[in-house]
């Protein structure tokens, strides 16, 4: 009997992790340290030193001040005194070191309890340079044990430590508020084996085992960056309530009939998961498996392993000067680069990306679903604009080779064997530079920088190029956050480009090729220069009815449009827009409200014009933002927008009028292929 | 939503609801206070310990499962004070001239979950949710646990149109004082739910006051006919603000504050 409740408890703990919880509490709740703890600290007496235990921090952001106290507490977890943290600026925070831990190969696991508010922490592994480790840390998250005094438990996984080598080892926290919070009873406990750091070489390099991937040449190991497995208790309740939040509120009429079922069915696995990444990757796959463009998981473990992103930028294209060397793939545009910053790593613009490990690099792209947690995708099952803006930091972190052709602008020439080279040698980004999908700016002044760090800015000027009796001219930007404010920011310089375009100008381009959204008003403001008002859609997102799969039917459709087109309309257009001026639009990489204004601007007047690479994201709805406490978060779509004639638009991305694929021949002579054919249409249609 | 693990007896009479205002804290338990403890014993011969504190296990997501309110549990919805973006919860100014931050209260001070909302004086919250499937009413009910002294009317639940904000439903107080615990249920049942809902929670807090505010839930019901029935009535002009500001800032693109890398 007393074998089999020994084997009854070796198995518990193997499986729930979790169940090697550190201290306990007796029949009173009185907390009772665990016996094999390295380290107790209840904030007092000899525990604790606030001034020798601080850790001033490795990086800091320059003006941080310690902002814990101790203070006085009968309710305290332990003894009579807490640690009240109270940090007073975003990015900063206080460390306080573990003392007398052991100089040995060990895994220790953190606890610490939490009362008011909340915080961010973490067991933090510091190495010297010298000693050649890397820096682990290992976040903690609520285990689900609370008290009815309000002491929530806070634990983190298992973190290797070496002993030998180690500079300091430290809880690292931060509160949320301008309150604070209080800490107590904090716990270090030997748990687990001691890992190495292995090398490793492409995203899932089987060195990394199930329980990691590999990241920038290392194994990461999951669990550090996730929450610990839910208790045996509560877990069928966690993934109940993931359940939930899936059927009740994501997604449209495509997500919702197409997607949501290989979710779902992804959720139903973590009931059997058995370790804390299994769990947690699971339900971030999950996630993922909804296939829409603002339904994201985000976690701490999308940074870890440090490292950095290429400093090129890549964007879909006609490889016209290369097409005769390597074919043109039936799936997926050709990936060219169409900038460059400094140390790129002898990439250079015009240069074609033929493959990544071996694979199309759009395909390579995709199949890191099952452990890039910042994993993006359109709506719409035709756009790839998204995976191939995020080559750049993907490459780095998960490839080993890339193979592709090297151009060179002076001779105009491409070479006719691509060249393969390793990950490896390659190096990170220098500096910032953003992928806007501009290969080149075209303004005759006032263009954006050569970071092309459009972001929140607007830039307004004359084309280069054009005659200045052709008064053509440009708005450069990527925003649509016009928060609801019609004399805001956004809003404001929109109405003033478009004032000045409707006074001086007699063709205009609108590049918006970056187009990251916003609010629904800056969508409206957006489409008052080139149309007439009416009403284009209407939006009923978040969803409606809980668990509504939307309009299966036209009928269905138009419904709810006339139920819905005074309410939440999508108002377009303005009296006052200019119906001689004619509009070019750019477009390349644009979801949401960046969807909503090509949209409300389609058709509209043979004076508009729309160029793209492809269809827009499709992404017609808004989106909740869920932040479990612990060290993720997650985006969950909801609803959808129908449009006048009844359609679910979800999952649907705006045709451009005319299909502008940048020309390799073009990047490789510095030209912009889309801009170039804006100003050739636009010549034919001048505004007398 | 919780698993007891160490049953013991309950803090009944502790009078939990100390609140100091301002800035500070809901205080647990009366500070200091040996008194606070001594009515509650282990049991057995006179000179028995009294019990401390009692543990559970909650689920750190909330639930229930069914609740057509996003996150009426306050678990999915504390932000770092400056950066939240879309949440399940929103805090404004009473007119909805502006945000307010969410705070949270932790643990068995909250009545489910882990976390729960604290209501502070001139500050409205505005829970998002869902309508039930069509066809179906709903039965709304939220806790709120008001500060000591205070009756349940103190709190002013109510049931919104989340996007024409036209008509309200008042969830009624189930008893005039808080429960033995120090919470106060409200609830009112709907039919006929045309489209989504919210719960717009407002308070008669004076200054220096607060409340918690945990365990909100909209279920559905296909019950009918019920004289309990509660009909619309117009909307609070401040309620229907809010709601029009909610509407303004919906998202409709890349989330402005993204999760940042974490530093050793």
């Amino acid at each position: 009997m007393r074998r089999l409740l020994a084997l009854a408890v070796g198995t518990a703990t193997g499986l729930f992790g979790v169940s090697a919880r550190a201290s306990d509490f007796d029949e009173r709740g009185v907390l009772l340290p665990d016996a094999k703890a390295v380290a107790f600290v209840d904030f007092e007496g000899d525990s604790f030193d606030l001034d020798t235990d601080y850790v001033e921090p490795p990086e800091s952001p320059g003006d941080c001040k310690r902002g814990s106290t101790l203070v006085p507490s009968p309710t305290a977890l332990s003894g009579g005194q807490v640690l009240h943290v109270d940090l007073t600026k975003f990015g900063c925070a206080d460390r306080f070191r573990f003392r007398g831990v052991p100089a040995k190969k060990a895994s220790y696991r953190a606890t610490v309890w939490l009362r008011h508010g909340a915080v961010d922490a973490q067991l933090t592994a510091l190495y010297s340079k010298e000693s050649g480790l890397t820096t682990r840390y290992a976040k903690l998250a609520p285990t689900g044990r609370a008290t009815s005094d309000g002491w929530v438990e806070l634990a983190s996984n298992e973190l290797p430590v070496d002993g030998e080598s180690l500079e300091s080892l430290y809880l690292k926290v931060y509160d949320f508020d301008s309150v604070g919070s209080e800490l107590d009873a904090l716990e270090l406990v030997p748990s687990g084996d001691y890992v190495e750091e292995a090398a490793c070489s492409g995203a899932f390099d089987p060195v990394c085992g199930d329980e990691g991937f590999c990241r920038y040449g290392r194994c990461v190991l999951g669990r550090l960056h996730v929450p610990p497995l839910p208790h045996p208790d509560v877990r069928g309740q966690v993934v109940d309530r993931m359940r939930g939040l899936f059927e009740l509120f994501f997604g449209a009429r495509k997500t919702r009939t197409r997607d949501l079922p290989r979710a779902l069915e992804r959720l139903e696995s973590l009931r059997s998961a058995t370790s804390a990444w299994a769990f947690w990757n699971g339900f971030a796959l999950a996630v993922r498996e909804l296939h829409d463009w603002h339904t994201r998981s985000r976690g701490d473990v999308q940074f870890a392993g440090g490292g950095g992103r290429l400093n090129a930028c890549f964007i879909a294209g006609v490889a016209d000067v290369t097409a005769l060397y390597w074919p043109r793939d039936p799936m997926y545009d050709d990936v060219l680069v169409s900038h460059v910053g400094k140390t790129a790593s002898g990439l250079a613009q015009g240069d074609r990306l033929v493959a990544i490990d071996g694979q199309h690099p759009v395909a390579w792209a995709l199949g890191l679903k099952a452990i890039d947690w910042g994993f993006w995708q359109a709506c719409d099952d035709r756009v790839f604009a998204e995976a191939i803006e995020r080559l750049r930091e993907l490459i780095p972190a998960y490839a080993r080779t890339i193979t592709y052709f090297a151009c060179d602008a002076a001779s105009g020439a491409c070479e006719e064997t691509p060249r393969t080279v390793e990950v490896a040698t390659l190096v990170s980004d220098e500096g910032y530079l953003t992928c806007d999908n501009r290969p080149a700016y075209y303004l005759t002044s006032g263009n954006p920088g050569s970071d092309h760090d459009v972001g929140y800015k607007f830039y307004e000027g004359a084309v280069a190029g054009t005659a200045e009796g052709e008064k053509i001219r440009a708005l450069i930007w990527d925003t649509l956050y016009g928060s609801g404010e019609p004399n805001g920011y956004v809003n404001s310089s929109l109405k003033k480009a478009y004032a000045a375009f409707k006074a001086n100008a007699r063709g205009v381009i609108l590049d918006h090729r970056a187009g990251n959204g916003g609010t629904l008003d800056g969508a409206e403001t957006a489409t008052t220069l080139m149309r007439g008002p009416g009403t284009a859609l209407v939006f009923r997102s978040p969803i409606d009815f809980a668990r509504d799969d939307g309009p299966a039917t036209e009928a269905e459709g138009l419904a709810i449009f006339n139920a819905w087109k005074s309410a939440t309309p999508y108002s377009v257009g303005s009296s006052s827009h200019d119906p001689a001026l004619p509009v070019a639009v750019l477009l390349h990489r644009d979801g949401s409200a960046s969807d909503f204004f090509p949209y409300g601007i389609k058709g509209a007047s043979p004076k508009v014009r729309i160029f793209g690479a492809g269809p827009t994201a499709g992404a017609f709805s808004t989106y909740y933002t869920l932040d479990p406490p612990g060290s993720l978060a997650f985006q969950l779509a909801s609803g959808d927008s129908i449009g006048a004639d009844g359609s679910p638009l979800l999952g649907h991305g705006v045709e451009p009028d005319e299909v502008v694929l940048q020309r390799q021949s073009d990047l490789v002579a510095g030209r912009d292929t889309m801009v170039q054919r804006a100003v050739d249409w636009l010549r034919t249609e001048l505004k007398p | 939503m919780s698993v007891r693990v160490v049953t013991a007896l309950s803090l009944l009479g502790l009078g939990f609801a100390a609140c100091r205002g301002g800035a500070e804290r809901i205080d647990p338990a009366p500070t200091g206070s040996s008194s606070s403890v001594s009515s509650t014993s282990s049991g057995g011969e006179g000179g028995s310990l009294p019990i401390v504190r009692t543990i559970d296990v909650r689920s750190p997501w909330g639930g229930p499962a069914e609740n057509l309110l996003v996150d009426g549990d306050f678990e999915l919805s504390i932000t770092v004070e400056g950066y939240g973006d879309a949440n399940a919860w929103y805090a404004f100014t009473k007119s909805g001239t502006a945000t307010r931050y969410l705070r949270a209260e932790t643990g068995g001070l909250c009545r489910t979950g882990l976390r729960c909302g604290v209501l502070e004086p001139n500050t409205v919250l505005f829970g998002r949710g869902a309508a039930p499937p069509k066809g179906l009413g709903l039965v709304a009910t939220v806790w709120a646990r008001p500060p000591v002294g205070k009756g349940c009317e103190v709190v002013l639940p109510s049931l919104l149109d989340c996007d024409a904000a036209t008509t309200s439903a008042k969830l009624k107080p189930v008893a005039k004082e808080p429960d033995a615990s120090g919470w106060c249920s409200y609830t009112a049942t709907v039919t006929k739910v045309g489209s989504k809902r919210c719960l717009y929670v407002d308070s008669k807090l004076a200054s220096g006051e607060s409340a918690l505010v945990d365990s909100a839930t909209m279920l559905a019901t296909d019950a009918g006919g019920d004289a309990s029935l509660v009909l619309p009535e117009p909307v609070d002009p401040d309620a229907a603000a809010v709601a029009q500001r909610v509407r303004g800032l919906l998202p409709f693109g890349r989330p402005r504050h993204d999760l940042m890398p974490s530093t050793p």
